[in-house]
């Protein structure tokens, strides 16, 4: 695995965060290939509101096909990175 | 769904194969387009051929236009947008009447059908969302037909993901290998077992010659049971042609007596379904309620979202206050169960695999009840 640039890094902390809040877990570990399956109650109930979280979190905005396409945190993450140029 | 078992459909169905797998310079899905408009017409009708046509030209031009007025006036595109999306939805509502109050025969109603049969609509509402949101690029009017119409697909789904089709297109030409070839001639016959076996069999065993009666619980968990097998042998079936012809075509039923909890009874059966809902209706409504009253509400917007949807599916059944009443209840389950699964997971008892085994096996048991429950309510009715 390569090394995280700064800018990453950045997203990938704020990430964990808002996935923590979400999931109410603070002990809860993701990384890039962390996906819908391995985290027990990420259905598509919950999907909406954490990407909404993230919208807010990183003033972006996402489109639905974006919302409902992520294959996994590595996607959402360079998603993220593309929108904040 | 009888149509599968005609062989003339087989015969067209095998040259269709050939056709969509010899190299041609035509795109694979203008192709299959024209494929589709021919097996429709010899094996149904050719009128119904004409009117699917003039349905996807309709459409093509509509969404034509936005994507050429899009950047010039924001005015005009909405009114197209408006009238490509309304004429359909008016269409189907009409046709939905027909069905439920009316004369639901003769040529009109074939007519009326054809131009609004559910899958249709809902492949019109998926086109229509996804190009008018400028992201994606719109067929060509002889491949949109055959996105709106695949003959293999046309009769009850499954609905096939607009952005799946485009891809066709995309891949590289290669030759259908024995053992694709084998894997898909397997589908189809596992498909035919499931529906003539399984499904006519055991109805014939049981019913007999008559009509299907739901009267009691038996009945209706026999019910269940003879839809899975009919449905979901229709559904082998077309995902089996699919692979045949390389036309992405989604699997419909993963064992849905397995499902443990109704959330996922719709993950198991009827998936296309789910899948279109949750890309077409449940996102994009529960993303803008949340956005514009904020993530504090998500719960509330979850649970509106759930209700309104599946009250959606329940009246894209049929029209009718069963249906209705059926799909707020579906709808109000589900959102339940979120809420329970959310409190479950938050206690650390939750975690004991012996007590995770005992839920799952009383998941089952309650999902295949409450669903059978269900559905005996709404098919009393079209059985008596």
């Amino acid at each position: 695995m390569f090394p995280m640039r700064t800018n990453d890094k950045m997203i990938f902390e704020k990430l964990l965060t808002v996935f923590r809040e979400v999931f109410l877990d603070e002990d809860l570990q993701i990384d890039g290939s962390t996906t819908a399956q391995d985290i027990p109650g990420w259905d598509s109930f919950v999907h909406v509101t954490l990407m909404v979280k993230v919208e807010e979190t990183f003033g972006v905005q996402f489109d639905d096909d974006e919302i409902g396409g992520l294959a996994d945190v590595g996607e959402l993450q360079q998603l993220i990175a593309g929108k904040l140029g | 769904m009888d149509v599968l078992l005609n062989p003339t459909f087989w015969l067209l169905a095998t040259a269709c194969i050939i056709a969509m797998r010899a190299p041609m310079p035509w795109p694979q899905t203008t192709r299959f387009g024209v494929l589709s408009l021919v097996v429709i017409g010899v094996a149904f009708d050719w009128r119904a051929s004409l009117l699917m046509l003039a349905i996807g030209l309709a459409v093509w031009l509509g969404l034509h236009r936005i994507g050429e007025t899009g950047a010039a006036s924001s005015g005009g595109t909405s009114l197209c947008l408006l009238a490509v999306l309304f004429a359909p939805s008016g269409v189907f509502v009409l046709y939905k009447l027909v069905q439920t109050n009316g004369d639901a025969s003769g040529l009109p109603y074939m007519l009326l059908a054809t131009l609004s049969f559910s899958y249709v609509f809902l492949r019109i509402i998926e086109v229509i969302r996804v190009v008018s949101a400028s992201r994606v690029r719109l067929l060509r009017p002889l491949a949109l037909v055959g996105y709106l119409f695949p003959f293999h697909m046309l009769i009850s789904g499954p609905l096939n993901v607009y952005a799946h089709h485009l891809k066709m297109d995309d891949e590289e030409w290669k030759p259908l290998t024995l053992v694709e070839a084998a894997k898909g001639v397997w589908l189809v016959v596992t498909g035919l077992f499931l529906k003539v076996v399984l499904a006519e069999g055991g109805r014939t065993f049981i019913w007999g010659t008559e009509a299907i009666a739901v009267e009691s619980w038996t009945d209706a968990a026999m019910v269940h049971a003879y839809v899975l097998f009919d449905f979901g042998g229709y559904s082998v079936m077309a995902f089996g042609l699919g692979r045949l012809l390389g036309v992405p075509t989604p699997l419909n039923f993963r064992r849905p007596f397995l499902a443990g909890s109704v959330s996922e009874y719709w993950r198991r059966w009827h998936i296309s379904l789910g899948d279109w809902v949750r890309r077409n209706l449940f996102t994009p409504l529960q993303v803008r309620l949340v956005r514009r009253l904020g993530s504090q509400h998500a719960v509330t917007v979850g649970v509106l979202s759930l209700v309104v949807c599946f009250a959606g599916v329940g009246v894209w059944h049929r029209f009718n206050s069963r249906y209705l009443v059926w799909g707020i209840g579906i709808g109000a389950l589900m959102a339940l169960e979120k809420m329970a699964a959310s409190v479950w997971m938050r206690q650390s008892w939750s975690r004991q695999k012996s007590l995770q085994w005992a839920v799952r096996v009383v998941g089952v048991a309650y999902t295949f009840f409450v669903m059978t429950a269900g559905w005996m309510y709404v098919w009393e009715e079209s059985t008596q």
